[in-house]
């Protein structure tokens, strides 16, 4: 539920942006958000539609499901087809185009694979059915990686034998240090997500201050936080400051939840990983422990890391890095649609492209 | 992926809790903040309470809103 | 699903009330003129909080005829049974269509049952038939309506969906959402009589909610809808927001959307809000000349599309 107020004037919010805009009216504004949660209520609010010309909020790598390599679908596939493994996921990987398979046409030739809404469903299963084996899709940034490190401990430490994990968690940190590093890309700012930030703390972002000299706000999930979080950026771009800011300061602190970060260091190690459209990133991964082996998919099922796939035409990799909108890519509302999506950011609903042809109805208003 | 509501907590079992989330009650895991007590309200995310927020939310959402504001004009008028 | 209908189906079969593609078919005969329609219910479970299959088959039926003015005259029902369903669930479902047509004032004149081996249907299915006797100087239909004309509902949306979401396996979640499955047609009969011609299109926006409906009706016309005034449950808007669920896209089945020309809309208003099932009607937008396209005007005070939703974001919810 976002932080609702019915006291914030949101049109003297607009009317403030417009004045900031207008100050820096010879040149474009970027800001990146790197949230598929941000992407979504940017886009469901209407909040694209009050921007003022000169500012582009555009969506970077911040959907999970988008950036992990195709390849993982296909291994996940082959445990259920191949090792009659029950797969378990959060409910957009579905749909997901692999290399060569989905999980859907999966469930149709008969696989086992079934969504769930927490991973504390999927080990209730693993406990009631210990004959079959229960494999979990852990993907994700920081926000859900302390989960699966809890299901990881609690079947550790309560002989869950059959409970495992196919990790592709993700640290977002690496991969905006990897935005700002890559000189193709040209962002002013960004927009950091409230609830990795709830996990990692307002204090993660600094490098982008210090180091990189880019303003970067933490904002929430509703129209209003994000409305905010722009005009602080703004208002920094304008005074020629460069710091973190953060206006979801009810739910994120500067240092985050350290019981969450203590336990995503218990069951993780930072590990190099590869991104969708960004390659691959040093200590960008989580990867499971060895104390937890037992508990590993990729140990169990001796499985190397996913590879990486783009079909022919797709531009999913420049669209994840912001360098092209949706709609600049020749498959968009054409042959990649979302009933027939032929790339990642069409599948998930938190995708680029998916949010854009939704929202926007591709070849209607814009 | 980071979708997250906040509830509160209406019941409290160990590290086991109901959260209220607008009339529906969810199941949720508090181990990521032991300290939350019966009748806390929580961000919510996949099953687990991620944070403990606080009941006067809203108040400090406007006063937020307020230095932004008033941040903003100030620049704009130097 | 509606390329399979276009693709397939209409270039096969479709004469002139068919390929209308609507809620019922509009037969006019010699002195009468009658609405049919047909339906099937696959709703999955069987029982949800406030109905079940059962309850759901009867007012699905006559809503998709009352969607097209009609007074409902009887139904059909047509049961395909799995193998060792329990007697008691049967028996609880035949109670509530018998309930339900008593409140509908319909009767079920004709059906069929077929009991099938195990695995070959998922409980029960219904399939129904329903006939209605329709007003014969009026018709309701998305080519009547014009720019301007006001679009109302009869209260708040995204009951139903979510009702049968939260008794799903895998939904970790205790809700006090009931369905709103409920007869329309006395409701409906109320406001043609006393609005007449000035409604000009009426909808029950069913699988796919209200995006998926209005939609289907943006033929000749555009929609842009106040999201501010578009009524929504507390309970309803938490679970979706849990469920990353959009609310317009939120099946509902005691929920009818009227087209009304300008003028009427106070009346139509009045008429709702004085029935039990129209208590929190609302104005939640108008046609506009914006063909085929159903525009959103949000809280935050931008605008965005509203689209059809695709893929199964709630299979087996009708």
């Amino acid at each position: 539920m976002p932080v609702k107020s019915s006291k914030i004037d949101t049109k003297n919010l607009v009317k403030l942006l417009n004045q900031l805009c207008e100050r820096l009216a010879d040149r474009p504004i970027k800001v990146m958000e790197v949230c598929g949660t941000h992407t979504v209520t940017a886009h469901s609010t209407g909040l694209h539609s009050l921007l003022p010309d000169n500012l582009q909020l555009i969506s970077g790598p911040g959907c999970p499901v988008c950036v992990t390599p195709a390849g993982f679908i296909d291994q996940a596939a082959r445990l259920a087809l191949e090792h009659d493994v029950q797969v378990m996921t959060y409910g957009d990987m579905v749909r997901v185009p692999g290399i060569k398979t989905s999980l859907e046409d999966v469930r149709r030739q008969g696989g086992k694979v079934s969504v769930v809404y927490s991973i504390n469903d999927a080990i209730a299963v693993a406990q009631q059915e210990p004959n079959q084996k229960i494999v979990f899709l852990g993907i994700g940034f920081e926000t859900t990686a302390p989960a699966t490190a809890f299901a990881l401990q609690r079947a550790q430490n309560e002989g869950i034998k059959n409970f495992i994990v196919l990790c592709a968690h993700k640290r977002i940190i690496p991969a905006m240090e990897a935005l700002l590093n890559d000189p193709a890309i040209s962002i002013d700012a960004f927009l950091a997500p409230g609830h990795v930030s709830v996990i990692i703390g307002a204090g993660a972002y600094d490098f982008i201050a210090t180091q990189h000299r880019r303003p970067c706000v933490v904002a929430g999930f509703d129209g209003e936080q994000m409305l905010m979080g722009l005009v602080q950026i703004l208002t920094q771009l304008v005074a020629g400051q460069v710091k973190v800011e953060n206006v979801y300061r009810s739910r994120v602190t500067e240092q985050g939840n350290r019981q969450a970060q203590k336990i995503i260091d218990e069951v993780f190690t930072p590990s190099m990983s590869i991104w969708r459209g960004l390659g691959a990133i040093e200590q960008s991964g989580l990867n499971i422990r060895p104390a937890f082996a037992d508990l590993d998919a990729r140990n169990i099922f001796d499985l190397g890391p996913p590879e990486d796939f783009e079909p022919s035409g797709c531009r999913c990799a420049e669209v994840l890095k912001g360098l092209i909108q949706p709609s600049e890519c020749k498959l968009f509302a054409q042959q990649c649609t979302p009933s027939a999506p032929v790339g990642a950011c069409m599948v998930s609903r938190e995708g680029s492209c998916s949010a854009y042809y939704k929202y926007h109805k591709a070849g209607a208003a814009s | 992926m980071c979708l997250a509501v906040a509830g509160k907590v209406v019941e409290l079992d160990g590290c086991h809790a109901v959260v209220d989330v607008q009339g529906n009650r969810v199941n949720a895991v508090t181990i990521l903040v032991p300290e939350v007590k019966v009748s806390d309200y929580v961000l919510l995310h996949a099953g687990f309470a991620i944070a403990i927020t606080s009941r006067q939310e809203h108040d400090e959402q406007h006063r937020i809103f307020k230095e932004i504001e008033k941040h903003a004009r100030q620049i704009l008028q130097d | 699903m509606q390329e399979l209908i276009r693709q397939e189906i209409i270039p096969r079969l479709g004469g002139k009330s068919l390929i209308e593609l609507a809620d019922s078919a509009r037969l006019d005969l010699p002195h009468t003129t009658l609405a049919f329609t047909t339906d099937s219910f696959v709703v999955w479970p069987l029982f949800f909080p406030g109905g079940d299959i059962g309850r759901l088959a009867v007012c699905g039926t006559v809503n998709d005829l009352a969607a097209r003015g009609a007074k409902p005259l009887a139904l059909s029902l047509a049961l395909i049974v799995e193998e060792g369903l329990p007697m008691n669930t049967l028996r609880r479902i035949l109670k509530s269509v018998s309930d339900a047509a008593c409140q509908a004032q319909v009767e079920v004149v004709t059906g069929d049952t077929k009991v099938v081996e195990r695995g070959s249907a998922n409980q029960l299915f219904i399939t129904t038939s329903g006939v209605g006797i329709m007003p014969s100087n009026l018709d309701f239909t998305p080519g009547r309506i014009e720019p301007g004309d006001v679009l109302i509902i009869n209260g708040a949306i995204g009951d139903h969906g979510i009702a049968v979401m939260s008794v799903r396996e895998g939904i970790s979640f205790a809700s006090s959402v009931k369905s709103d499955v409920a007869p329309l047609a006395q409701m409906v009969q109320k406001v043609i009589k006393g609005c007449g011609p000035a409604v000009k299109c009426m909808k029950d926006p069913t699988r796919g909610g209200l995006a998926a409906n209005l939609n289907e009706m943006a033929q000749n016309v555009g929609f842009v809808l106040e999201e501010e005034k578009i009524p929504i449950r507390p309970e309803v808007q938490g679970a979706c927001d849990l469920l990353g669920l959009d609310a317009l896209t939120v099946a509902n089945e005691g929920k009818m959307l009227f087209l009304v020309c300008p003028d009427s809309a106070s009346k139509t208003l009045d008429i709702l809000r004085d029935h039990p099932l129209g208590a929190e009607a609302a104005v939640i937008g108008r046609a506009d000349d914006k063909k085929r396209l159903v525009r959103l005007k949000t809280a935050l005070g931008g605008e965005r599309i509203i689209d059809t939703p695709y893929g199964r974001e709630l299979p087996r919810i009708c």
